[in-house]
């Protein structure tokens, strides 16, 4: 820890709140549709499934952490597999988590301009977003994580009072006929579940050991990411209970659908826009971690002396690539749909095993030689 | 700071303080509020709109509300409508209520409507296309009721002036609203749920039909309202039944009630039975539940239709004693008949239709997916000799405030 590029330290609370805001992220705007397309009305089984299936992953990576508690996944990466390969593999994660912020960015920009406001020029909002993000990165990890903490019951409280007055719409009979496809469609389903919320956590290796480290840091990721998985469970089968699987499956954002029709006794109406708060929030903080993850990456990978000098050029980056990652929107959801769920296992799975392999092959040359 | 004080400071203090003030006075751009807001005043409110088929293009209308004339303040000044239609053609919606620009002079703003109108013409050759652009557009959403305009334009309907609520496409709204609670044959559809149903599997929708009654010259005339009774009103009429998006008839007032029963739509309706003599009695619906259960028997599907209604007694037209617990029996039973004729008469309608609306199909989907996946695309032939087994389960739990009907101990 000689030269460490982050001075901050967090707490495990507050990594626990912002596994939560990262699990909810954008997900929360664009899985249901998705596992609603792939699964139908079984989406929601296919949400337990893809929860489960998480379980091993997070597994994996504090394995991987817990081998080099000080260290974050750039420094170990070139430790393992040498200057050459290590100093690639980090690169390659630093561009990974560039282009998922770039994605999440994006999607936020589309939501606005698709939903809200229509003849806003997609840069205007894209720009705003990247100014509050660029100020979070200069105030660095410990800044962002103690907003999100601020932000965190507004969050709940939100969230909250969109499910329960969603509650008197409830119609279990959508859910029927339960299996009438067999388990492919639900096991697509929940590649979605697993991919989405949960594979993208995996830009928080950068941010591990800067946790304060307690007996409970492994309980509260756990728990946290269990909480955020409950939320998108009750987010997707809600969708399905009120507005059915067809239409959850043909909404753009069937989130912002389901707020649409909260009505309780023609008072506590049109709502939705206030109810959109909570994922620009969870979105923010997500794309703020993988954003800081980046420059971290990068700083770490060209052994500068502060990841701060880069905000600059990271910003006007990312302005363009946001703008340029897709000619429109159904290429975007398209690929959304076929090709990145593969690119996310590929970093959050097959990668980190690699890791994991190298170290114990590591640790046994070393026993051999002793 | 002072000019003064600005001036004596090292020039890299300088700079950094003017870079200061060059933030601040940036960030006040941030403040000038929404893009592409839009005020209140340039607004045209549309509450009601009217699809209706041409030849080869759609004509749309739109009921737009004068805020003038509506306003609390400030009594509306006479002979002016509350309302003004605007209507225009073209070959998609989209360009059609874009070209109204063309007439109106704020733009047409149709988040708010409270009641779409689809024309009888339209209903029939399908309605699927013409709600692409309603379920598309972002400024859309999905609170307010669809009618068909029984044999009528939707353009014909929204020009009527209607008594007690000065704004004809809310006096729509809430006249639906309340007779779906007290009345029963109509339907309150929403877009989301229509296209559900067209879409669905097993079922078709239906959407109440609305007409105009009287003469439509003097409909469309204010004096019309001016009157105590007014000589022509719209009002809503039974439902219409669709075969997916297209319109192929509509149910009377007895069948859309034994309709509702099926879908367990019945919040209060008041009906009447025959006495054993002349006359009749009527009851008032407090609760009922319907449930419809599928099974099948020896390969052959079977529909259970079950209700289970408690009733209040409200009126007696015979020398009837409703004060006997054998009688309140014997009324309980035939009123038991009458709900299972209802039922009865409403499927028979749709089976002339040839469209399973009661979503019949949709249950066996539910319940037996196996068995819906062989027979799916031979489901309008089987829906025709369906078995549907009634039952229904009738309680009268009060006569009133009286024992017998006052007459029946009239002296002669």
């Amino acid at each position: 820890m000689k030269n460490a590029l982050e001075k901050g330290r967090i707490g495990s609370r507050q990594l626990a709140i912002l596994i939560i805001f990262m699990t909810v992220g954008d997900s929360i705007l664009i899985l249901p549709s998705l596992t609603a397309r792939a699964a139908s009305q079984d989406a929601w089984i296919s949400a337990i499934a893809g929860c489960l299936l998480a379980l091993p992953m997070l597994w994996l990576w504090m394995a991987l952490a817990g081998r080099y508690p000080q260290s974050n996944l750039a420094e170990y990466a070139r430790g393992l597999l040498g200057k050459r390969a290590g100093g690639f593999v980090s690169l390659y994660y630093s561009i990974y988590f560039f282009f998922v912020s770039t994605g999440l960015i994006r999607e936020l920009g589309d939501f606005f301009t698709i939903q809200i406001m229509p003849e806003t020029p997609l840069r205007a909002v894209h720009l705003l977003i990247l100014l509050v993000i660029a100020w979070g990165l200069a105030g660095g990890l410990e800044a962002i994580v103690r907003t999100s903490e601020l932000f965190f019951p507004w969050f709940i409280l939100l969230l909250l009072a969109l499910l329960i007055c969603l509650t008197p719409l409830l119609t279990p009979d959508n859910l029927k006929p339960m299996l009438s496809e067999g388990v492919s469609p639900i096991l697509h389903g929940s590649l979605y579940v697993l991919v989405y919320p949960f594979a993208e956590l995996v830009s928080l290796l950068m941010v591990f050991p800067y946790v304060a480290r307690s007996r409970s840091t492994k309980r509260d990721i756990l728990l946290a990411a269990s909480i955020g998985g409950l939320i998108m469970f009750t987010v997707i089968l809600f969708s399905l209970m009120v507005l059915g699987s067809y239409l959850t499956s043909n909404q753009v954002y069937p989130t912002y659908a389901l707020a649409k029709k909260i009505n309780i006794g023609s008072f506590l109406q049109r709502v939705e826009a206030v109810v959109a708060f909570v994922w620009v929030l969870s979105t923010f903080f997500k794309t703020s971690i993988h954003s800081y993850a980046f420059l971290l990456g990068i700083a770490e990978t060209f052994k500068l002396r502060s990841y701060r000098r880069f905000i600059g050029p990271f910003v006007l980056l990312q302005f363009g690539l946001t703008y340029l990652i897709t000619p429109n929107f159904a290429f975007y959801t398209d690929v959304l749909f076929k090709y990145w769920p593969f690119w996310d296992l590929t970093n959050a799975v097959l990668l980190p095993l690699v890791l994991l392999l190298a170290h114990s092959a590591s640790r046994k040359r070393t026993a051999l030689k002793a | 700071m002072t000019i003064a004080g600005l001036l004596s400071l090292s020039p890299v203090r300088l700079i950094r303080q003017l870079g200061l003030l060059a933030l601040c006075l940036a960030l006040l751009l941030s403040l000038t509020g929404c893009w592409n807001r839009r005020e209140l005043d340039t607004l045209g409110i549309v509450l009601g709109l009217g699809i209706d088929k041409t030849e080869s293009s759609y004509r749309v209308s739109v009921q737009v509300v004068d805020p003038g004339q509506v306003s609390v303040s400030r009594p509306a000044s006479p002979g002016h409508s509350p309302v003004v239609l605007f209507r225009s053609e073209a070959d998609t919606l989209f360009e059609a209520l874009r070209k109204m620009t063309e007439v109106s002079p704020r733009k047409i703003y149709i988040s708010h409507i409270r009641v779409l109108i689809l024309g009888e013409a339209l209903a029939r050759e399908g309605v699927g296309k013409a709600l692409d652009f309603l379920s598309r557009d972002s400024e859309m959403r999905t609170d307010f009721f669809l009618f068909v305009a029984k044999h009528a334009t939707a353009e014909s309907i929204l020009k009527v002036f209607t008594p007690l609520s000065n704004i004809p496409a809310y006096k729509m709204y809430d006249a639906l609203l309340t007779s779906s609670r007290a009345w029963a044959p109509s339907a309150t559809v929403t877009l989301d749920r229509f296209i559900d149903e067209i879409v669905g599997t097993g079922i078709d929708p239906v959407l109440t039909s609305i007409e105009v009654v009287g003469d439509q010259k003097e409909g469309e005339n204010p004096r019309n309202v001016s009157r105590i009774s007014a000589d022509t009103f719209i009002r809503t009429n039974g439902l219409a039944v669709f075969r997916k998006d297209r319109l192929v008839g509509y149910l009377n007032e007895e069948e859309s009630i034994g309709y509702n029963y099926i879908r367990d739509r019945v919040r209060s309706t008041v009906t009447s039975i025959p006495c054993e003599s002349e006359g009749r009695i009527a009851f008032e619906n407090v609760h009922s539940k319907t449930k419809v259960k599928s099974k099948l028997l020896d390969g052959e599907p079977v529909i259970e239709v079950k209700m289970n209604s408690q009733v209040n007694l409200g009126e007696v037209l015979c020398k009837y004693p409703t004060s006997v617990p054998a009688n309140i029996k014997k009324l309980e039973r035939s009123l038991e008949k009458h709900r299972i004729e209802l039922m009865e008469s409403a499927v028979k309608r749709a089976r002339e239709y040839r469209v399973d609306i009661f979503g019949f199909g949709h249950v066996f989907y539910h319940e037996h997916p196996g068995y819906w996946k062989k027979i799916q695309k031979d489901w309008d032939r089987r829906f025709q000799t369906l078995q549907i087994d009634y039952k229904a389960d009738i309680q009268i739990l009060k006569v009133g405030t009286v024992f017998d009907p006052f007459y029946k101990d009239v002296k002669e």
